[in-house]
């Protein structure tokens, strides 16, 4: 079995059932698995005929969420191509830094080809004269057009004879990094985790998922994509400028077409609770009873971001138990864990001394130094993860180690990258790069190994300090990052907490709230606090603050402060 | 300059070193993360050069130090 087969198998089972409906701001467009399949065989015809296609070319598609994107992406994989999808450029992206990040995707992926529109073709004209391996930039109008549909043969026979084995295509997982290390899937991978998935989430015919996701993450890609037409489901998707600027229409699609399943990152728990972002009178006629799960995927999950969700949103039908929960990861198709579908959500207090010091998860019903984390849930049919202590032994319930995990449908290695590859695996088992413990089999995330600080021997974990100075007056809610910055006096790092604030805001008032924010999470001072205007911090191409660059933002500009006082 | 000014100026100028924050005579600062508590040794210093007293070490802890009232206050009884 391969994708194209599948979705074949399930077209001509089911051929207007309504695979997919994308809501736009002025019309709705609906499409039937029928025509889908055959949309993305003439597209695949268009493509072969006007460009010659060979078997594993790779081919980026940058283009907005759109049925076109969806089509073209099912087109490439059915001439064994290899398609990527890349974020369209946002308008307050840097152009150059932009085509530098695609250039660098260029260079490791070998693409041969890009499809998007005229307008961003222009711009990266340039990528052609470059030495790499790029032959193509294309329009998606010259593919899609259906002039003699009917004339056109099946491109790779009607057998669609693609061995299971066979790279499907590439995702790249977030990070400033992402774009340099491409996750190469087969079918019979993609094809194992959506089963794995669709059992963990106990999907059956009548599930509706709705989606604002981008697809240019596993997230959207896999669980708000695949996961729907490779299983007979119902789709209902729009764009992520669509939603983050008008967070109702959301609710409005799970109302009107009784939604069931919708994966967020928490982030978005937040968002949808605040009335300043969706007004209460926009919530009139909002109806949450179909919705089965919210799963919370893709950040750490806070307990106080379901707490609002929940709060806000009960009156309105949503019950308690649609609060679910999600790991997952590029590197391992999509999910890992999954939560809150059959049994509640584990949720523990933890004595955060312990946690931080002898890096062990002791419960404590102490409501001082200690913090609620919420488990991301069991393993999905197949997954197995294991916490690894520093010398790479098994770590026991409650240790907090590294997080590795290995599975049928992991990746088999970074495209193209032996060399990231090598330190990405121990003894077969995925390396995550991510912090946490396990108790039974409840599976509790809780940071980036690369963003925990360390002071004075202690593990710090950045994000819960960064959520809890989200919240003080005049911050920029989300546009806080907490940083280790070496410290050669100290011979350990220092804290250093940069902030975006409001114009007018109290700056001596809200550093006051910061520093006592650290002192009572860490028992460490901060070594710095940066407070700057609007859009100071940089993101990655997910849009989240990336730490990284901003780090070396932060100390690029405090070198030139110090040559200045010299 | 009143001791209180003096002792608010030094934290200013050579500890906290921040512009942007001014501090109150009673407000905590030990606890609420404005000064570091490894920072108390070289306060002492200060103090004990500045005004011409000895502190006694089990003084420099966080309950005789946490304000500028209880430094000033330190300060006195540290001249009897």
């Amino acid at each position: 079995m391969n994708i194209l087969l599948k979705i074949k198998e399930i077209a001509e089972k089911q051929p207007d059932k309504l695979f997919a409906t994308m809501i736009e701001p002025n019309q709705e467009i609906h499409i039937s698995y029928k025509d889908f399949f055959h949309k993305v065989r003439v597209t695949g015809c268009c493509l072969q005929q006007k460009h010659a296609i060979t078997k594993g070319d790779v081919i980026i598609i940058i283009l907005k969420p759109s049925l076109d994107l969806l089509i073209s992406f099912i087109a490439c994989m059915s001439l064994s191509a290899i398609p990527t999808i890349i974020a369209f450029p946002n308008e307050k992206m840097d152009m150059d830094f932009y085509k530098a990040k695609i250039n660098d995707l260029l260079k490791f992926t070998k693409g041969r080809m890009i499809i998007t529109y005229p307008e961003l073709s222009a711009d990266l004209g340039s990528l052609l004269d470059l030495p790499v391996y790029l032959k193509k930039i294309m329009d998606i109008s010259e593919i899609t057009d259906p002039s003699d549909p009917e004339d056109c043969p099946d491109p790779t026979g009607p057998s669609y004879n693609i061995p299971p084995e066979q790279i499907a295509l590439l995702q790249h997982s977030s990070g400033t990094t992402g774009y340099q290390k491409g996750v190469a899937l087969s079918h019979q991978a993609i094809l194992k985790q959506i089963q794995s998935l669709s059992h963990a989430l106990d999907l059956d015919q009548d599930d509706v998922i709705v989606s604002w996701l981008p697809l240019y993450h596993d997230m959207g890609l896999i669980g708000c994509f695949l996961l729907p037409l490779l299983t007979g489901t119902r789709l209902v998707m729009m764009s992520p400028f669509y939603w983050v600027n008008n967070p109702v229409v959301l609710l409005q699609a799970i109302t009107r077409y009784r939604g069931t399943l919708c994966f967020l990152p928490n982030f978005s728990y937040n968002f949808m609770a605040n009335p300043e972002k969706l007004p209460d009178d926009l919530l009139k006629g909002i109806d949450l009873e179909s919705m089965r799960a919210f799963i919370n995927c893709s950040e750490p999950i806070k307990k106080k971001s379901h707490e609002k969700f929940y709060k806000r949103f009960k009156a309105y039908h949503f019950k308690r138990s649609g609060l679910c929960v999600s790991y997952a990861l590029a590197e391992n198709t999509f999910a890992a864990t999954i939560g809150g579908i059959r049994e509640k959500v584990r949720e523990e207090r933890i004595d955060l001394g312990k946690l931080l010091v002898k890096r062990k998860a002791r419960l404590t019903k102490s409501r001082t130094n200690s913090k609620v984390f919420v488990s991301s849930g069991k393993p999905v049919q197949d997954t197995h993860i294991r916490i690894i202590r520093k010398d790479g032994r098994n770590a026991p319930d409650r240790d907090v180690g590294e997080i590795t995990l290995k599975s049928p449908y992991m990746l088999d290695g970074y495209y193209h990258r032996p060399d990231v590859t090598r330190k990405s695996f121990l003894h077969g088992w995925y390396l995550t790069g991510d912090v946490g413990y396990k108790v039974k089999d409840h599976l509790f995330v809780i940071a980036r190994k690369k963003d925990i600080i360390i002071v004075g021997g202690k593990n710090i974990y950045p994000e819960d300090i960064e959520l809890t100075i989200s919240e003080i007056k005049g911050v920029y809610p989300g546009r806080v990052v907490v940083l280790g910055v070496f410290d050669d006096e100290e011979g350990t790092e220092k804290i250093v907490v940069i902030a975006e604030i409001k114009d007018g805001a109290d700056k001596g008032g809200i550093k006051k709230r910061i520093r006592r924010i650290v002192v009572q999470e860490t028992g460490y001072n901060v070594g710095d606090v940066y407070l700057t205007g609007k859009k100071w911090l940089l993101k990655t191409s997910s849009g989240k603050i990336s730490r990284e660059a901003n780090k070396r933002k932060y100390l690029k500009i405090l070198h030139k402060e110090n040559l200045i006082t010299e | 300059m009143e001791k209180k000014d003096i002792i608010k100026t030094y934290l200013k100028k050579e500890i906290i070193k921040d512009k942007d924050i001014d501090i109150k005579n009673d407000e905590p600062l030990i606890t609420s993360g404005l000064i570091d508590s490894f920072n108390l040794v070289k306060l002492a210093v200060f103090l004990e050069k500045t005004f011409k007293v000895k502190i006694n070490n089990s003084k420099v802890a966080v309950k005789s130090m946490n304000t500028i009232n209880d430094i000033a206050k330190t300060v006195e009884e540290s001249k009897k």
